[in-house]
């Protein structure tokens, strides 16, 4: 969607343009979201979260009308932001933060291990091109499981089948996944938990 | 060396890959995504309604718009007296009807048993209730506690469970204005009850405020939560229509009526009663929704009998600011596209000019002025008038009439 689209639905009705846009963008949002705060927030605080990012959305476009183009690029923009500093209140909440003045603060060392850090992107790439290789409802089972760990009844809510439907694919999913990383010589393991 | 991985990888993917995870597989259920969209509409709405809020206390000297009133309800005499009436025919009738059947008593008895009978789970079976009357939110659980919000601070009314699991209250979520926002910014005045036609209603007192709403724990029967938000919403003022000038009467009358035509489908209407014209008669302008979420704009105006309707548009309708000089605008949104202006004088609104501006496939921009093509410094000196420097939105000054929906 171009935002020339969204104003022209705004024009029309300010609801229907926030629907289509809300409907368009949810699912990259919340992965956006998801991947910032899955660590530490629940699935409220994401949903709220999400929420926040979809209310600047929209209020950012009832007075911004200089902008030009796809919309996507600012949407991600939005949502990594409103995550990270939705991170934030969470750690701080929590006391996960070290005040740089603390005692030890000074200490701590940059443990980044670029070469291992590579690797892992590396291999996340294959992963993903594989799970995508499943092809629909299989792609859309797994990372419903293993990425955003919904349950079986959630996930067959989501791609309409029954839940035990759902733990079938899932199993004989899991086992063409294994088989395809296995041939490039990558063992996938404590994938059943 | 085989290499190990987990599904743990696929943590802190970078944006493309997110790009690629997303698409197609949507993260939540239906029912949660459309949680999470009226969650966001609701927030944004909060924002845009603050920043208006916040607009307004600027400057809170108000002309030219009518006086809140309550109505002494004439339609309530009215309903009181068909009551009486209609308790008095069926008392007078039963007494004829026992007078023809002397003697057929066991007959009467017989057919009036079914309609004492008490059917089984009643405790939420009421019929549905009527309109709210008067709902007043009290300091502490006091019948005569200190009044702090009226049912004219209420904006609306929905139903929530914070959770699936069945040993959570169902919650009565109350959106107040701005005006109830100021009043309940003190904490001191929690815990709150909340008392719709001099009952209390809400299984316990509400001890919290955020952000503009009021939480009310109803108990774990959602009918119960349902009838309680219901008559929350269909609280609203009434017009008086007593000791008022004629016009004024035939607005409560237009609005009335308005009403009445949009019955089940208005889900929100505003009116501002203002003078465009200076002749002491005002003008009415109502704002309303129909809950596709577009606001509709009308105009009406007093023809010496009635108000009728002069205009109407999608747009935002405005005047100039204290002018009264009887113009009326429209101005399409975003793009300045299209501009109407109406004339509003001696009985009868019309239109003045209709401008519009086009842009052409070649990049090149046709000005016209009621169809006739205007050269850009006749345009410019033409939208310079109709300057939103120098505009009033009557819709700020507005009131509501209806908030069924809200």
């Amino acid at each position: 969607m171009t935002d020339k689209e969204y104003r022209k639905l705004y024009e029309k009705s300010t609801r229907d343009a926030q629907n289509r846009l809300f409907g368009e963008y949810f699912s990259y949002v919340y992965a956006i979201v998801f991947n910032k705060l899955r660590s530490c927030a629940s699935k409220e605080d994401i949903e709220e979260c999400v929420s926040d990012v979809f209310a600047d959305i929209f209020e950012h476009f009832d007075s911004e009308t200089s902008y030009c183009g796809d919309i996507k690029g600012f949407i991600g923009t939005v949502a990594a932001r409103r995550a990270v500093s939705f991170f934030r209140s969470i750690s701080a909440a929590s006391g996960r933060t070290v005040p740089m003045e603390g005692s030890g603060a000074d200490c701590i060392a940059d443990s980044t291990d670029l070469e291992k850090s590579t690797e892992r992107a590396e291999l996340r790439s294959t992963l993903l091109k594989l799970i995508d290789e499943l092809g629909h409802p299989d792609t859309a089972i797994i990372m419903l499981k293993y990425y955003y760990g919904l349950s079986s009844s959630e996930i067959a809510d989501i791609v309409s089948m029954e839940s035990p439907a759902v733990r079938v694919r899932c199993t004989r999913a899991l086992r063409r996944l294994k088989n395809k990383l296995a041939e490039l010589d990558i063992d996938l393991k404590e994938a059943e938990s | 060396m085989k290499k190990e991985i987990d599904f743990g990888y696929l943590e802190n993917a970078d944006m493309e890959q997110i790009e690629h995870i997303s698409e197609n597989i949507p993260p939540v259920r239906e029912r949660d995504k459309k949680n999470i969209l009226e969650m966001s509409i609701r927030k944004y709405d909060k924002r845009k309604n603050d920043i208006i809020a916040a607009d307004f206390s600027d400057n809170d000297t108000v002309s030219g718009s009518e006086p809140y009133r309550r109505r002494h309800s004439l339609w309530r005499y009215i309903g009181t007296a068909a009551a009486c009436l209609a308790v008095i025919g069926s008392l007078a009738g039963g007494v004829v009807l026992l007078r023809r059947h002397k003697g057929a008593e066991s007959q009467i008895t017989e057919i009036s048993e079914p309609v004492t009978e008490a059917p089984e789970n009643t405790a939420f079976e009421a019929p549905t209730p009527e309109r709210a009357q008067e709902i007043v939110f009290r300091k502490g659980e006091d019948k005569d506690g200190e009044i702090l919000l009226t049912g004219d601070n209420v904006l609306s009314a929905e139903v929530i469970r914070p959770s699936e699991e069945s040993n959570y209250d169902y919650e009565v979520v109350v959106n107040i204005d701005s005006e109830g926002q100021k009043k309940m910014c003190d904490d001191s005045i929690f815990p709150v009850s909340v008392w719709i036609d001099g009952k209390h209603v809400s299984r316990r007192n509400c001890t919290s405020y955020y952000n503009g709403q009021f939480c009310l724990p109803c108990g774990v029967v959602e009918e119960r939560a349902n009838e309680i938000a219901y008559l929350i919403n269909s609280y609203r003022p009434d017009y008086d229509i007593s000791d008022a000038p004629l016009y004024d009467g035939c607005i409560a009358d237009c609005l009335y009526e308005f009403e009445k035509k949009y019955d089940g489908s208005l889900a929100t209407g505003d009116y501002t009663v203002y003078d465009v014209n200076g002749d002491s008669i005002p003008e009415l302008f109502i704002i309303y929704t129909l809950g596709d979420g577009g606001k509709h704009y009308e105009l009406y105006f007093f023809n010496g009998e009635r108000y009728e309707i002069g205009c109407a548009s999608d747009d935002y309708l405005t005047v100039n600011s204290g002018a009264h000089d009887g113009l009326v605008f429209t101005q399409t949104p975003w793009n300045s596209q299209n501009y109407k202006v109406y004339y509003v004088s001696q009985g009868r609104v019309k239109l003045i000019y209709d401008m519009n501006k086009e842009y052409n496939g070649d990049g090149s921009v046709a000005l016209t002025i009621n169809g006739n093509e205007v050269s850009e410094a006749k345009w410019q000196e033409m939208t310079d008038s109709i300057s939103t420097e120098n505009m009033e939105y009557p819709d700020e000054l507005s009131k509501v009439f209806a908030g069924f929906g809200r």
